[in-house]
């Protein structure tokens, strides 16, 4: 600890030097932290009490293929399930085509009961919707975008659906992700669709999260042999499998971080070369004084790991800082529900900075301790 | 006409809150064709004085005309243009560029100029050979003695052919046989190609090879003959 | 103008920095370029795909195939119109299918007539044999094959309730097709009990009876279709890349940042060490911008050498299959890198922006170094 001055001191020395190091491996910490969380929102989205209760029901072959309704009281009565609501995808188009959101058509009475974090903005809408036959609900931040206010009539034009929905809206709903989601009656989309009973997928809330594996193969075995099997899975796995269909992002990821990597180590070593190559002559010094080759070499590693650690924890917090005034949800169109850089992320930073640290310096320090002290005095000349 | 006029020249550098007085109330005249030595302790003001003819710095008050031209309010590039044409100069420490040859070195001010490829060439070859280097002409400066390094050197600063040479402490570096080397062309190049030469040394066995030998003190030149 | 070899030799003299910083160029130019040759090849599959003289009739407002079914008359109707030459009635569905690596993936299975390989002359067969109407037998694309369990001919697939054999293997010229399940059209439909079409391909005579096919076909109130030409209907999902791309930039853009902090490094070491040369040189008369100019064109020619590199990194990468999701079809789109002279020179400009945002304030500092403490610098 006696020696932290010192260190302190070969730090600051070149101060634009230290300042550029710590700079550009901000850039790169701050990279890796978006990979890492872009991975965590992925793959791995914040779970609550409530979304562990909850599963998806779907037609086996894919999830275009429809269910006949009747799955939905049948499903009802298995063993372990509390609720159960259409959720049926409308991929319809407002205006024009590039105003995507997410609209589904729903059980209005069962929503909020088995979806306890959307939260309604009044809780006298909730009737609303529940007792008009076109009313929706639509997400708060999708109204604040589109300028929409209670009464408002929206028409969402069918794309892989013959008719168009005209809606109400008598509510509005945030939280969970339902802050960029349109929610009408399922009973009006199949009315629309001449009663054809049909729907693609159901979400079920179990009475405990425990209960999900036992659900899951009941149902399915309920239905295996019928014209329509299903597949039955969390709601975790079930957004999973949306993920995995964007290709090996887990891969993609880690090429790029490890390359990163690789430029960080390259960064750091050619500044700690240049820094230990300026010192030849010093070092030498300091071994005349007594000092082992050992402690130059902790000194020199300490000088990398200040440097390193700086640009580790200004990219990782950083990031998380910058990326907490982007609404992500909104700019990924509902695809990520939030964007947040969590701890164990800067964690992952400071141990990336600490491995920096050690292989950038090793090389050029070894070098520089195992030099005599004749050849080094003799160097700094040069 | 004279090659150098200094008229009422004064050089005073700042450093933080005190100020020093380098050259005061300088005036010297330099006839075309001589051979000047400048001597004089340590901060005694006369590298100032050379650096001053050779427009790499600029007087706090009165006039540098060096070839009939007042280069106290040439702009920066104009310096630079009129440097390359009429001045060369010679290092104590040869200032040779490590990364090019001696040929390459010699050939470096030629490149501003609109010389062919092989004017350029032509040129190179007589300086390196007023020098007695051809032979060396590929060698990079690390493979060169310090005598050698510096015969390049003067080379470099003969080879736009220049009416001034102004040499700063050129046998500084060096030992005693290679200085008298170095004294023995720049003597000739006085005599022989009538270049004007100024030479700032505190060997006082350099100082022989000069026409005239004038001392500098706390910033005062001093009369012909006096020494401090 | 002070010469390149000066530059270059300075380079070579401070090697190991030199080479650091053409390793950290090189891997930021490298991945840039990687990821653009991934969205290049994701963008290539649909830009240059379809026949020009092919019609893609869909339902009215459905964008893609898989969202389209009509019924089946409907192939009557336009098949009598004139300037038509053929009509290939398809039908498709998705299936969730698993990848060699375990997750699964939706495909297209394409229910195909007798027409669908007269109007796509660019797919061939390149292994195995055509299908056979009625036997549940399916043929699937080089890709899918590939990447896909029971690719190879013999597996079985299972579609719908029933296990459908692999008798064949077509290669699709890197078009969306490459990525599709073909089956019979009429076990198909009666597999999903589905009797329609999902889309009809039109092949018109020439480009004039085209432009009227298409029109007597939007004006047709009893048909209700949108009749894009393929190679517009498959234009319209090069979207699909939007993801990757912005991935592309988003990385680009923050590694160069870093790099140019490490090319400002390396550059203002070479100005600290050359100080005394640099004096050297504005006596023997080169002026500032010849400095900077130097400076900088050192700075461009490291950060160019680096990028080469980089390119050069980026090279294997060239045909190596992936895929992603379409999420117009909701399905799997395979694809392959391209890393195309055109992507490389993008690569090289981008480590030249690098090296000359990187170059620019150390370049200004030599060229500002005053000469005469220069001089006295010692290193």
């Amino acid at each position: 600890m006696k020696y932290l001055r010192l260190i302190f001191r070969n730090v600051v020395r070149n101060r634009r030097r230290t300042i550029l190091t710590v700079l550009s491996i901000t850039m790169s910490l701050f990279l890796i932290s978006t990979l890492k969380t872009l991975l965590d929102e992925l793959e791995n989205p914040p779970a609550t009490p409530e979304s562990a209760k909850r599963l998806f029901t779907r037609h086996k072959v894919s999830l275009g293929v429809m269910m006949p309704l009747a799955y939905r009281e049948k499903i009802r009565s298995v063993p372990g399930v509390e609720d159960i609501t259409t959720y049926q995808w409308f991929g319809g188009v407002y205006k024009d085509p590039a105003n995507f959101f997410a609209q589904f058509a729903v059980d209005a009475d069962r929503l909020f009961a088995i979806y306890p974090e959307y939260r309604i903005d009044d809780p006298s809408h909730i009737q609303d919707f529940i007792k008009e036959r076109t009313a929706a609900v639509a997400g708060v931040k999708l109204a604040k975008k589109y300028g929409w206010k209670l009464g408002d009539r929206i028409t969402l034009k069918g794309t892989f659906t013959r008719f168009d929905v005209e809606t109400t809206i008598r509510g509005f709903v945030d939280g969970g992700g339902s802050e960029n989601t349109y929610f009408f009656h399922y009973d009006y989309f199949n009315e629309l669709a001449n009663s054809a009973n049909e729907i693609g997928t159901l979400s079920i809330k179990a009475k405990s999260a425990e209960d999900i594996p036992a659900i899951s193969d009941s149902i399915d075995s309920m239905f295996a042999n019928s014209t329509a099997p299903t597949k039955t899975e969390s709601e975790k796995a079930f957004f999973l499998s949306f993920v995995s269909m964007y290709g090996n992002v887990r891969f993609l990821v880690m090429s790029i971080s490890t390359v990163v990597l690789f430029t960080i180590i390259l960064v750091a070593a050619n500044t700690m070369a240049m820094s230990i190559r300026e010192r030849t002559g010093e070092i030498a010094i300091l071994k005349t004084l007594g000092f082992t080759p050992g402690q130059v070499l902790g000194m020199t590693i300490a000088e990398s790991l200040v440097i390193a650690l700086a640009g580790g924890l200004l990219g990782s917090v950083g990031a998380r800082y910058a990326y907490g005034s982007v609404d992500f949800n909104e700019l990924s169109q509902g695809f990520l529900l939030h964007f947040v850089v969590r701890w164990e992320t800067i964690l992952m930073a400071v141990g990336i900075s600490i491995l920096v640290a050690f292989t950038s310096t090793l090389l050029p320090a070894w070098g520089a301790s195992r030099l005599s002290i004749a050849e080094a005095i003799r160097r700094r000349g040069e | 006409m004279a090659a150098v006029e200094i008229r009422n020249v004064k050089k005073v550098f700042k450093r933080e809150a005190t100020e020093i007085v380098a050259l005061n109330n300088t005036n010297l005249d330099l006839e075309s064709g001589g051979f000047l030595c400048l001597m004089g302790p340590s901060g005694s003001g006369k590298s100032t004085l050379l650096n001053l003819i050779a427009g790499i710095d600029r007087p706090t008050s009165g006039e540098v005309i060096v070839d009939g031209k007042n280069i106290s309010n040439m702009s920066e590039s104009q310096l630079a243009t009129w440097r390359n044409h009429t001045i060369g100069f010679v290092f104590q420490s040869f200032n040779l560029i490590p990364v090019l040859t001696a040929f390459e070195n010699v050939e470096l001010p030629l490149l501003l100029t609109k010389l062919s490829r092989s004017e350029r060439r032509a040129h190179v070859e007589i300086a390196l050979s007023l020098v007695g280097l051809t032979e060396r002409s590929s060698h990079y400066p690390r493979q060169l003695s310090g005598g050698q390094e510096q015969r390049v050197a003067i080379a470099r600063a003969i080879v736009t052919d220049p009416a001034l040479i102004l040499a700063d402490e050129p046998t500084g570096d060096l030992d005693a046989q290679s200085a008298d080397e170095i004294l023995a062309i720049l003597e000739k190049l006085n005599r022989d190609s009538q270049k004007t030469i100024v030479m700032v040394t505190h060997d006082p066995r350099a100082a022989h090879h000069a026409k005239v030998t004038r001392h500098l003190d706390k910033g005062i030149l001093l009369p012909e003959g006096v020494t401090a | 103008m002070i010469p390149v070899k000066y530059n270059f030799r300075s380079l070579v003299v401070r090697r190991v920095g030199t080479m650091m910083t053409i390793g950290g160029v090189g891997l930021t130019v490298g991945i840039f370029v990687s990821i653009l040759a991934m969205v290049n090849g994701l963008e290539n599959t649909y830009v240059n795909s379809g026949e020009p003289l092919n019609l893609v009739l869909l339902r009215k407002g459905s964008q893609t195939e898989t969202n389209s079914y009509y019924n089946r008359s409907f192939k009557g109707i336009v098949e009598t119109m004139n300037g038509v030459q053929a009509v290939s009635g398809e039908i498709l569905v998705i299936i969730n299918h698993p990848r060699l690596t375990g997750e699964s993936a939706n495909l297209i299975v394409r229910g195909i007539s007798d027409k669908t390989f007269a109007l796509r002359p660019k797919i061939k067969l390149v292994e195995g044999r055509m299908l056979k109407t009625g036997l549940r037998e399916v043929m699937v694309s080089r890709s899918v094959s590939n990447r896909f369990k029971d690719g190879k001919i013999g597996d079985a697939i299972h579609i719908g309730r029933t296990d459908w054999k692999v008798v064949g293997i077509f290669d699709a010229a890197r078009t969306p097709y490459d990525s599709e399940i073909w089956g019979d059209y009429g076990d198909v439909a009666q597999e999903l009990d589905r009797p329609i079409y999902s889309s009809l391909l039109v092949r018109c005579t020439d480009e004039s009876s085209l432009k009227d096919v298409q029109q007597k076909i939007i004006d047709d109130r009893r048909l209700q279709m949108d009749a894009p030409r393929e190679t517009e209907y498959f234009g319209s999902q090069v979207g699909t890349a939007a993801p990757m791309k912005v991935l592309g930039y988003v990385v680009g853009i923050i590694m160069a940042i870093g790099s140019c902090f490490a090319v400002m490094n390396t550059m203002y070491a070479a100005t600290a060490y050359r100080t005394r040369e640099i004096a050297t040189l504005r006596v023997l008369g080169f002026r500032r911008r010849n400095i900077l100019l130097s400076f900088l064109l050192e700075s461009l020619l490291l950060a160019l050498i680096g990028g080469a590199l980089g390119c050069l990194f980026a090279l294997p990468m060239n045909g190596i299959s992936t895929g992603t999701a379409n999420f117009i079809t909701f399905s799997e789109i395979v694809f392959q890198f391209r890393v195309t002279p055109r992507l490389m020179l993008i690569g090289l400009a981008f480590s030249a922006i690098v090296g000359t945002l990187g170059g620019f304030l150390p370049a200004r500092l030599a060229a500002r170094i005053p000469i005469v403490r220069a001089l006295r610098t010692e290193v």
